[in-house]
C-alpha cells in the first residue's frame, strides 16, 4: 500500500505533558479521522507534520520525503486547517489570493474564487467581518486552492452549522476521489468523521490507543451491557475496559464475533466513536 | 518573500491613514521640526504589524507556508529599509514645504542632516529590537527591550567611570570626512548581524 503520511515514533516532552512514541500510517486516497480528549497530544503531533514544532525526536514522511530534509517541497503539496491560526483580520480574501500567488507555485485564483462564491463569502470584505462559520469556510477554501496532495485539518468543521458542515465533508470527499490525495482530519464532531473517515487514529494521553480502519472498528468493536452477575462471569482477556453505571456495567470489546459465541449478553452492534472515546478514557481493566 | 510583504503592507495601508491624519494635525498646529515625528510613527506602524500577526497567531500559521520561517523574517527587514527611508525622504520634502510655506529662512544641510541622524537612530533601535520581538513575542518583547535600555545605562554609567569617552570620541576624529560613509557602514554590519540572530531564533522556534 502507499503511504502518503507516515510517521513514526514521534516524542515530544512539556512539562506537564510528554507525546510518547506516536506512530501512525495515512494511506493514498483516504481520510482519516484523528481523535481524542482536549489535551491528549492531537495538536501537538499535527504541529509537528506542520513543522511548527521543530524540537522533536522520531520521523515524519510525506510523499515518501523525510519532513526534516524536504520541508519546502513537502509544504508546497499540503494545505492547511488550523485552529485559530490565519491571516490578520484587516486581510480581504481578495488580499489572501494576491498574497498566496506570490506563496505557492501552484496557486489557483480561479479555483479560490470558485470557493467565495460557492461558500457565499465577499470577496472585499476584510476577515474580522466575517461570523466564525465564514472564517473556517475562508480557511478551507485558502487550503484548497493550491491543488495540494495532502489536507491537515485541526477541527475544520468547529463553528460551523450542519447544512455547511455537509457542505464541507462533501469537499472533503471530492478532494480524495483520484486516489492520490488523503485528509488528515482532527475533530470532536465525531459524527462528521463516522461520515467521511476511512480510518481513525485514536491519542490518549500522548499515546496512540488505535489506528484502525473505520470498517474493522464497526465490525470488531462492540459495547455490552450487564448486570454485575454477568459481569463476574466475564473473562478480562475478552474485553478491552469496562465501566461501572448506577444499574449495569458497559463493557467495550473488540472482538464481537468471538464473543457472541462465548456469552450469551446483549451486544450493541454499533458503537460510535464518542462511545468508543469514554470507555477508552473513563472505562478500567 | 513577497507574498508575506504584500500581507504586511494590508496591514500597515490601514493604519498609514491615522498616520497621515495626525501628520496633517500636527503640521497645521504650526509644528516646525518634524524630523523625529514620521519615521518615529512610521517603527510604531511595523510593530503593529508583528501585533496583528500575533493576535491571529499568523506566526504559526506562517510556518506551514513554503520557506515561512525565513520569509518572515526577511519580509519584516526588508519592509522596515523600505518604510523608514520613504518615511526619511517624506519627513524632509515635509520639512523644506513647511520652512517654504512659513517664510523662514531655509537651510537644506541642517535639515538633512536632522533626517539622516534620526533616520539612523531609528535604523538603530529596530536592529536591536527585532531579535527580541522574534525571540519573546511583541507582548513580552516590551519587558525585554527595557531591560535591555536599563542594561545599555547601567553599563554605560558604569563604564564612563573608567573610560573618559571625550578622548574615544578624539580618537575617532579620523573620521571626521567619512563619517557619514561609517554610519552607514556599522548601520549595515550591525543590520545584517541583527537578521541573523532573528532568522536563527526564527527557524528553531516552536508554537
Amino acid at each position: 500500500m502507499d503511504y502518503i503520511l507516515e510517521v513514526k515514533n514521534l516524542k515530544k516532552e512539556y512539562a506537564n505533558f510528554t507525546l510518547k512514541d506516536v506512530s501512525f500510517k495515512l494511506p493514498k486516497g483516504a481520510i482519516m479521522g484523528f481523535i481524542g480528549e482536549n489535551g491528549a497530544g492531537k495538536t501537538t503531533t499535527i504541529k509537528i507534520i506542520l513543522d511548527i514544532i521543530k524540537n522533536y525526536q522520531g520521523e515524519v514522511t510525506i510523499m515518501g520525503m523525510d519532513l526534516k530534509n524536504h520541508d519546502q517541497e513537502i509544504k508546497e503539496n499540503i494545505g492547511v486547517v488550523l485552529d485559530d491560526m490565519f491571516f490578520p483580520d484587516v486581510v480581504t480574501p481578495s488580499d489572501i489570493d494576491k498574497i498566496m500567488k506570490d506563496v505557492y507555485q501552484n496557486w489557483d485564483s480561479k479555483m479560490f474564487y470558485d470557493f467565495l462564491k460557492e461558500f457565499s463569502l465577499i470577496a472585499k470584505n476584510q476577515i474580522k467581518t466575517f461570523s466564525k462559520g465564514m472564517r473556517k469556510k475562508l480557511e478551507i477554501a485558502t487550503a484548497l486552492a493550491h491543488h495540494p496532495k495532502l489536507l491537515i485539518l485541526d477541527e475544520p468543521t468547529s463553528g460551523l452549522d450542519p447544512v455547511a458542515r455537509a457542505e464541507v465533508i462533501d469537499l472533503f470527499q471530492n478532494f480524495i476521489q483520484n486516489e492520490e490525495c488523503s485528509v488528515l482530519f482532527s475533530s470532536h464532531i465525531t459524527s462528521d468523521l463516522e461520515h467521511i473517515a476511512d480510518y481513525i487514529t485514536f491519542i490518549n494521553n500522548g499515546e496512540i490507543v488505535l489506528s484502525k480502519t473505520c470498517d474493522e472498528l464497526l465490525n470488531n468493536y462492540a459495547i455490552v451491557k450487564c448486570g454485575s452477575k454477568d459481569f463476574a462471569k466475564l473473562k478480562p482477556d475478552d474485553y478491552l475496559k469496562y465501566r461501572k453505571n448506577k444499574y449495569n456495567y458497559e463493557i467495550l470489546i473488540d472482538n464481537k464475533k468471538q464473543f457472541k459465541k462465548k456469552y450469551e449478553l446483549e451486544i450493541i452492534d454499533k458503537i460510535t466513536l464518542d462511545e468508543l472515546m469514554v470507555l477508552m478514557v473513563k472505562g478500567v481493566k | 518573500m513577497k507574498g508575506f510583504i504584500k500581507k504586511d503592507f494590508v496591514i500597515i495601508k490601514s493604519n498609514f491613514k491615522f498616520l497621515a491624519i495626525f501628520i496633517v494635525i500636527y503640521c497645521l498646529l504650526g509644528a516646525s521640526d518634524i524630523s523625529f515625528l514620521l519615521p518615529f510613527l512610521s517603527i510604531m506602524v511595523l510593530i503593529s504589524t508583528f501585533t496583528y500577526d500575533n493576535n491571529n497567531k499568523w506566526d504559526a500559521y506562517s510556518f506551514t507556508l513554503p520557506n515561512g520561517r525565513k520569509h518572515s523574517v526577511q519580509s519584516k527587514y526588508l519592509e522596515t529599509i523600505i518604510v523608514i527611508l520613504m518615511a526619511s525622504l517624506l519627513t524632509f520634502l515635509i520639512s523644506v514645504g513647511m520652512s517654504l510655506v512659513h517664510g523662514g529662512s531655509l537651510d537644506m544641510m541642517n535639515l538633512a542632516l536632522n533626517t539622516f541622524g534620526t533616520m539612523f537612530g531609528i535604523f538603530l533601535m529596530e536592529i536591536f529590537m527585532y531579535p527580541i520581538i522574534f525571540k519573546l513575542g511583541v507582548e513580552k518583547a516590551r519587558i525585554g527591550i527595557l531591560v535591555l535600555i536599563f542594561a545599555l545605562v547601567f553599563i554605560f554609567s558604569f563604564l564612563s567611570s573608567f573610560i573618559d569617552f571625550a578622548k574615544v570620541l578624539s580618537w575617532l576624529s579620523f573620521l571626521e570626512n567619512y563619517w557619514v560613509l561609517a554610519i552607514i557602514l556599522i548601520t549595515t554590519i550591525l543590520m545584517f548581524l541583527s537578521y541573523k540572530i532573528s532568522l536563527k531564533i526564527q527557524l528553531k522556534k516552536d508554537f
